[in-house]
């Protein structure tokens, strides 16, 4: 008898770190910047129309809307004009093997995840080719499991005795037992491809460069939403934006996937051990000494994104508290005034929480109280100005995205409106951070606690249109009712992965580690705790 | 288990073991649906001979007992359903039915002398009505034996018998002994039928095939119950609400409607043991055998010439309810095969709602007998719709709805029937009259073929490709309003296979389906394929050209080009701006060519250069007579162009702004509304900003950017146009094109838009929803701006015309829609005379519209000054746009 096998889908990997990634960061196609660059000229002149229309002293409504609003959309447009200035500049850098065989360090920080995320790790960097390679387990965790699987795989294990300066400080530790000419940093989860040195060190012939970065790629995308959506900005950040920061030099580094020549590493004093972003001032540091950066766009290493909403948020909490920190050394460092603007626009972007905020408020407060910041608007001026800008500077960001960036990300940074502004504060009356976290095991699941912020943005815009509809119902009403609509909308999806009662997912025990990994990241054991931003 | 008696048991088995032929379940089909007609032929005819034989008094008394006599028999037939599905549901229900029907009979037999007077009838017609009733309650009990029992002999026989003794013995009664003793033949023949009901019961040769499944009769009834009310509530509500002259013309309607669901009357209780058996082609036989039906139905009551007069029985009303009630006719198959199926609580619902939406349709908007029937239109489409999704569920099991879909089983083609059912329908629901440029499509299409094209030339702008077509009609078909509308509702209709086939080329058969769905209830596909204008063409052919050209470009055969050339061809035979989508399509074919490579580009390049030079060769003849009528454009004055109310931007507006594309963007997809309903709905823009970001992630694709370009260059184009060109050249009509586009694009996201198929199954009900409030709103609301009401207020005038009276039409453009409706009267264009003076002892009406524009609304105000200056008002009348005075 003769049995014909029926056709299988591709072959998948238990571990979706160890598929081939399902994404490259390189440009859509020769020239694809450049055919950008009409598009970025059309809008600035729609930016422009906006503006002249905006700024007219007819416009002022409620003096105080307006001027919020005002400075709400001069911030907007700051970042737009900075990403299409980014854009103007991409470069993308090809591949360059290194002369020679030189030796390397791949510094691997773990706190407590679990083995069987970090053994692949491991093995990958074990098998890394092109240089000498010393593997180093940096265990903040004193884990017996973590010396021992060390000792299965063959790399070295380190141990501190003081555990100060949470994964800045693991690192220096590891950099005082070690002398590879290049230092790798990866996070526990991110496993890298064979080739991860071949592509990287040859870039280091020149002498000023301090380090490589590569993408960060969340290989469990393709699997969860929250980390799909998680992973379609961090897409447009390794994308185009990192191609234009690198051709603008000012690349910095994101504290995994990163080679580090130990010289620079030296000079800049290791790794800061006062941020919560050691990466971020550290790129600062180094750059302030006259150091280059330099970004090669393509995935040479997969890890795992954040698999639930309270995961992301304290992701994000932290880049933020981290980011606006820093502002005040971005604008005290003495440093190119590209790189400076360049790292400046990095930082602020986390600022953009409060112009969410304004945007959500401002239909509640019509409905409500009457108040409008514009007055001498009719719907139709206000579309014939507003509509190009909005709808260029979005093809905008499709194009440069190359289709990437989606619906649900933008929904899920609309959601986040809160951790920014949170930040903000924080960093703003110096305080450190707290928030509860869900405990892992609810990872994916019910957790409104995650999102309650939104969650009470989202009543606030459903009473009030409810209320509009109620006591006047008008064209006038029904046009902030939409507005209000489009927000609950976009927040429902924001918020709705942590609203569903999931099942147990696949291959838990791996997204289990990105939770804990988020935790370690912040200097605080996993579990069922409460994340420390600072300190 | 069912409780079957073993060799019943046996016997379904062995049917399950072996389906049954297709031809052997349509010729029960068919020899039942032959003994219904003939049944319905023989009331007829007796009714008509009873016309004849007896005295007006005594006819009017036999008339009014025998829809007394329907309207018992109405709820009560519906038992024959339950017999049908569930042999022992008569067996069951036949004592209790008797002694209901004694105690019914009887009481009112007891107060006939009370019930006589309320009834409006003698006496002894409230007594032998009170003797019907429980041969009325068996003879539907025992009919549900014998179609349990597939005994198709025995059922024919039970439904000639009746029509035969009420013609043979009746007729000899209302000769001999009057009215009363015909009545008493009436329900003689009812009890002979049953009598013969009995005896074929009786049969030992009778098939004991096909036997019901127990249990399931009850809901059968109710269901059934259900959708005899959903018949019957139109007229009961129509009578009570309407005005006396409305409801008589609803009646009218209603009565001779009803054929259609008297045709398929027996249809499902024939499918219904065949079902339960387990005979899984007897729902797309009974479907079929309805559809086929409902159809020639329809066809009859829109080509056959009229027994009554059109103000008795209009036509516009008569063909969309014949198509409501073919549609009924197919829900009630539908529903049957679910009953059938023990699913009969799942349609129950449905048809609840639907009779709840009929009742609320009806008291909302229906004030004329045209928004009775839309409402019962509206309300059969959607459960028909909903039966149809409810079956197609089932035809696949477990599986979705779209997942059956993508089988090459009946499902497709049934939901495609269905759905085009659905788009006759609505089509044929004509609610306005003609409107200017209709009249003057009509006029043209009434000279001889020479005369009209060189009408057209000198006083037209359009192609003379919709003329020739409507010149022909015509000519065939006369220039009723009706028929004038003929071929753009043939065109509407064919649109909707069309968008299905552009759809499920460019995407999937899930995308093609749902965007037909759309076309098919889409308010601006409807309302231009009413209107004797060639934008239904414009409308036909750009779908045709799309689908042919992305055939061509995949797949290329000699036949595909072909069809791709003629499409094309005409596309610009039937409007001038079509050149702008060819245009974009021309592009295409040049971007698809630069990105091919090897053999495929060649194959392309080929097909493309022949297929321009033939459409090139095609537009030859077209090019001069083009010059001629731009050269007579040039030199035309803008006063002489009649521009519709609404047409240029939202009220509060002048000119060519945002909104204005906004308005038209509504428009496109949910048709027109009045100025009020139009601010609120563009208030709603901020949605847009919704769909933008709904965009992001999504990808880019050719085909994507193709259906873009569509909708956005001639938008663009003509947009720029009107604002250079100061006319009002911005209107959706001169780009409609893009509808279709649209539509196929929203069932794109729709189907698209999330992963998981409730949320897909939401949206598209959510899009069904909105689509059909828009058409409701743009059929039924008065306020409608593009609605000009010149047929009710020209009637008028038409009917207090009298030798000697004058008719004054005011702008000049009227004139053609006035000696429409106004046949052989003495019309005069007013204009702003002011030495007018009504005739002595006669009557003079003015007749205005466009009174929105200072021009006319000055001209027709010196006229009526003029007249009231030598006569006085007498009446003023408002109908939609249009304005009578009437001086005397």
């Amino acid at each position: 008898m003769t049995v014909t096998a029926l056709p299988r889908p591709r072959d998948r990997a238990p571990d979706p770190r160890l598929d081939d990634p399902a994404w490259g960061a390189g440009p859509l196609g020769r020239g694809a910047g450049r055919r950008l660059l009409p598009l970025v000229a059309v809008d600035l002149v729609a930016a422009v129309w906006y503006f002249s229309w905006l700024l007219r002293p007819e416009r002022i409504g409620q003096p105080v809307l307006y001027a919020l609003l005002v400075v709400a959309e001069a911030f907007n447009v700051a970042q737009a004009v900075g990403f299409w200035w980014t854009l103007s500049h991409e470069r993308s850098r090809p591949r360059r093997s290194p002369e020679g065989r030189p030796t390397v360090d791949v510094l691997v920080p773990v706190y407590t995840e679990p083995v069987e995320v970090v053994e692949p790790t491991l093995r990958a960097a074990r098998a890394l080719r092109g240089a000498y390679v010393r593997v180093i387990l940096c265990d903040d965790g004193d884990s017996a499991a973590m010396r021992d699987l060390a000792g299965r795989v063959g790399v070295g294990y380190l141990r501190r005795t003081v555990h100060s300066g949470a994964k800045a400080g693991n690192l220096n530790a590891a950099l005082a037992r070690s002398s590879g000419e290049y230092v790798v940093v990866l996070d526990c989860d991110h496993v890298p491809h064979e080739d991860f040195l071949l592509a990287t060190l040859g870039h280091f012939r020149d002498p000023r460069l301090a380090f490589v970065q590569t993408p960060q790629h969340y290989a469990n995308a393709r699997e969860n939403a929250v980390a799909a959506a998680s992973w379609a900005q961090q897409a447009l950040f390794f994308g185009c934006i990192g191609r234009g920061k690198d051709g603008l030099g000012a690349m910095f580094c994101c504290g995994t996937n990163v080679v580090f020549r130990r010289a620079a590493l030296a000079a800049a004093g290791g790794f800061p051990e006062d941020s919560v972003t050691e990466d971020f001032l550290l790129s600062i540091r180094l750059h302030e000494g006259g150091w280059r950066s330099a970004y090669l766009p393509e995935v040479l290493a997969q890890g795992l994104g954040p698999e639930d909403m309270a995961s992301w948020s304290s992701q994000q909490l932290r880049w933020a508290r981290g980011c606006l920190s820093a502002i005040p050394r971005v604008l005290t460092a003495r440093l190119p005034w590209r790189t400076r603007l360049s790292y400046l626009l990095s930082a602020t972007y986390f600022l953009s929480g409060f112009t969410v905020l304004l945007y959500m408020l401002l239909p509640v407060l019509r409905i409500v109280t009457g108040m409008q910041p514009l007055s001498s608007a009719t719907a139709d001026q206000f579309l014939l100005h507003f509509v190009p800008y909005f709808a260029l500077a979005l093809t905008t960001v499709a194009c440069a995205g190359g289709g990437t960036y989606t619906f649900a990300a933008y929904a899920q940074q609309w959601a986040g409106f809160w951790v920014h502004v949170v930040s903000a504060l924080r960093a703003l009356l110096r305080r450190p951070g707290r928030f509860v976290v869900t405990p892992k095991r609810g990872a994916g699941g019910w957790q409104p606690q995650a999102v309650w912020p939104a969650l009470v943005m989202l009543a606030a815009l459903v009473g009030a249109s409810g209320y509009g509809l109620v006591h006047a119902p008008s064209a006038a009403t029904l046009n902030n009712v939409a507005f209000a609509g489009l927000h609950v909308c976009v927040l429902v999806t924001g918020v709705a992965p942590a609203l569903r009662w999931s099942s147990r997912r696949r291959g838990s025990a791996a997204r289990e580690a990105v939770g804990r990994e988020q935790h370690v990241a912040e200097g605080v054991p996993g579990g069922a705790v409460v994340g420390r931003v600072a300190g | 288990m069912t409780a079957l008696a073993p060799d019943v048991a046996l016997e379904s088995a062995d049917l399950l073991a072996r389906p049954l032929p297709r031809r052997r379940l349509l010729s029960e089909q068919i020899a039942v649906s032959a003994a219904q007609g003939f049944a319905g032929i023989g009331n007829f005819a007796f009714s008509l001979i009873a016309l004849a034989v007896l005295p007006g008094l005594g006819f009017t008394h036999l008339a009014d007992f025998l829809a007394l006599l329907l309207l018992l028999n109405a709820p009560v037939g519906s038992l024959a359903a339950g017999g049908a599905v569930d042999r022992a549901f008569a067996g069951r229900v036949r004592r209790p039915a008797l002694a209901t029907a004694v105690v019914v009979g009887g009481g009112a037999a007891a107060a006939a002398g009370v019930l006589a007077p309320v009834l409006g009838l003698p006496r002894a017609y409230v007594l032998l009505l009170a003797a019907a009733a429980p041969g009325a309650a068996l003879l539907p009990l025992a009919r549900g034996r014998l179609y349990g029992r597939s005994d198709v002999r025995g059922v024919a026989a039970s439904l000639v018998a009746e029509p035969a003794v009420r013609v043979t013995a009746g007729t000899a009664l209302a000769v001999t002994a009057g009215p009363v003793a015909a009545c008493a033949g009436v329900v003689g023949a009812g009890y002979a039928a049953l009598a013969v009901t009995a005896l074929a019961a009786r049969r030992r040769s009778a098939p004991r095939a096909a036997a019901g499944q127990a249990g399931r009769g009850g809901t059968t009834v109710l269901t059934f119950l259900l959708l005899a009310v959903l018949q019957n509530l139109d007229l009961v509500l129509a009578t009570r609400l309407l005005p006396p002259h409305q409801a008589a013309v609803f009646a009218a309607v209603s009565t001779v409607g009803g054929i259609a669901v008297f045709a398929t009357m027996t249809l499902p209780l024939v499918l219904l043991p065949r079902a339960a058996a387990g005979e899984r082609r007897a729902v797309p036989v009974a479907v079929g055998a309805a559809l086929v039906i409902g159809v020639a139905s329809v066809g009859v009551g829109a080509l056959v010439p009229s027994v009554l007069p059109d103000d008795r029985l209009p036509r516009s009303l008569l063909v969309p309810y014949l198509a409501a009630m073919a549609l009924l006719g197919l829900t009630r198959v539908l529903v049957a095969g679910r009953c059938a199926a023990g699913r009969g609580r799942a349609v129950l619902p449905l048809v609840a709602a639907g009779l709840a939406a009929q009742a609320a349709l009806i008291v909302a908007f229906a004030d004329t007998a045209a928004g009775v029937v839309g409402a019962t239109l509206v309300a059969t489409a959607a459960v028909t719709a909903g039966a149809t999704v409810v079956e197609l569920r089932r035809a696949r099991h477990a599986r979705s709805l779209f997942a059956s879909l993508r089988s090459r089983s009946w499902a497709l083609p049934l939901a495609l029937a269905v759905i085009v059912a659905v788009g006759i329908a609505l089509r044929l629901w004509v609610t306005r009259g003609i409107w200017v440029d209709e009249a003057i499509s009509i006029r043209e299409a009434r000279e001889p073929f020479r005369g009209m094209l060189s009408d057209l030339s000198h006083t037209d702008v359009h192609p003379p490709g919709y003329f020739t077509v409507l010149w022909a009609w015509v000519h065939a078909f006369g220039s009723g309003p009706l028929s004038v509308r003929m071929p753009g509702i043939l065109a509407g209709i064919a649109t909707i296979p069309a968008v299905y086939a552009a759809g499920r080329d460019l995407f999937d058969r899930r995308t093609g389906l749902v965007a037909a769905l759309f076309a098919a209830l889409s308010p601006m596909c409807v309302w231009y394929a009413q209107e004797a204008r060639p934008y239904a063409f414009f409308l036909l052919f750009s779908v045709l050209a799309l689908w042919l050209q992305v055939r061509a470009v995949r797949r290329g055969g000699g036949w595909t080009w072909t069809g791709y050339v003629l499409s094309t061809a005409a596309l610009l035979w039937s409007h001038y701006f079509a050149l702008i989508p060819v245009a974009v399509q021309q592009l295409a074919f040049a971007v698809v060519i630069r990105r091919r490579h090897g053999s495929e580009r060649r194959r392309i390049a080929r097909g493309w250069a022949a297929s321009l030079a033939a459409i090139t060769a095609l537009m030859v003849a077209l090019v001069p007579f083009a010059l001629h009528q731009l050269a007579g454009y040039g030199h035309r004055s803008s006063a002489e162009l009649p521009a519709q109310a609404g047409a240029g931007a939202s009220p509060g507006h002048t000119g060519l702004n945002v909104y204005s594309v906004l308005a038209n963007g509504i428009y496109a997809v949910w048709g027109y509304h009045s100025d009020a309903t139009m601010v609120l709905i563009t208030a709603l823009w901020p949605v847009l900003a919704l769909l933008a970001l709904l965009c992001l992630g999504r990808g880019r694709s050719g085909v994507g950017t193709l259906l873009g370009a569509l909708v956005v260059v001639p938008v663009t184009a003509l947009f720029l146009a009107g604002t250079f060109k100061q006319t009002n050249l911005f209107d959706l009509r001169y780009f409609i094109g893009i509808v279709p586009v649209l539509l196929i694009a929203a069932a794109r996201m729709v189907t698209r838009w999330s992963p998981r198929r409730s949320v897909a199954l939401a949206a598209a009900g959510l899009a069904v929803v909105s689509l059909v409030a828009g058409l409701v709103d743009q059929e039924l609301n008065a306020s409608n701006p593009r609605r000009y009401d010149f047929n009710h207020a020209l009637s008028l005038v038409d009917r207090q015309f009298r030798p000697g009276d004058v008719i004054y039409y005011d702008p000049d453009y009227l004139r053609d829609v006035v000696r429409y409706y106004a046949p052989g009267r003495a019309v005069v264009y007013g204009g702003a005379r002011r030495d007018v003076a009504v005739p002595a002892g006669h009557h003079a009406f003015v007749v205005a519209s466009f009174l929105d524009q200072p021009g006319v609304a000055g001209a027709t105000g010196t006229l009526l000054s003029s007249l009231e200056h030598h006569g006085h008002l007498v009446a003023k009348h408002s109908y939609a746009n249009v304005t009578v005075w009437e001086f005397s």
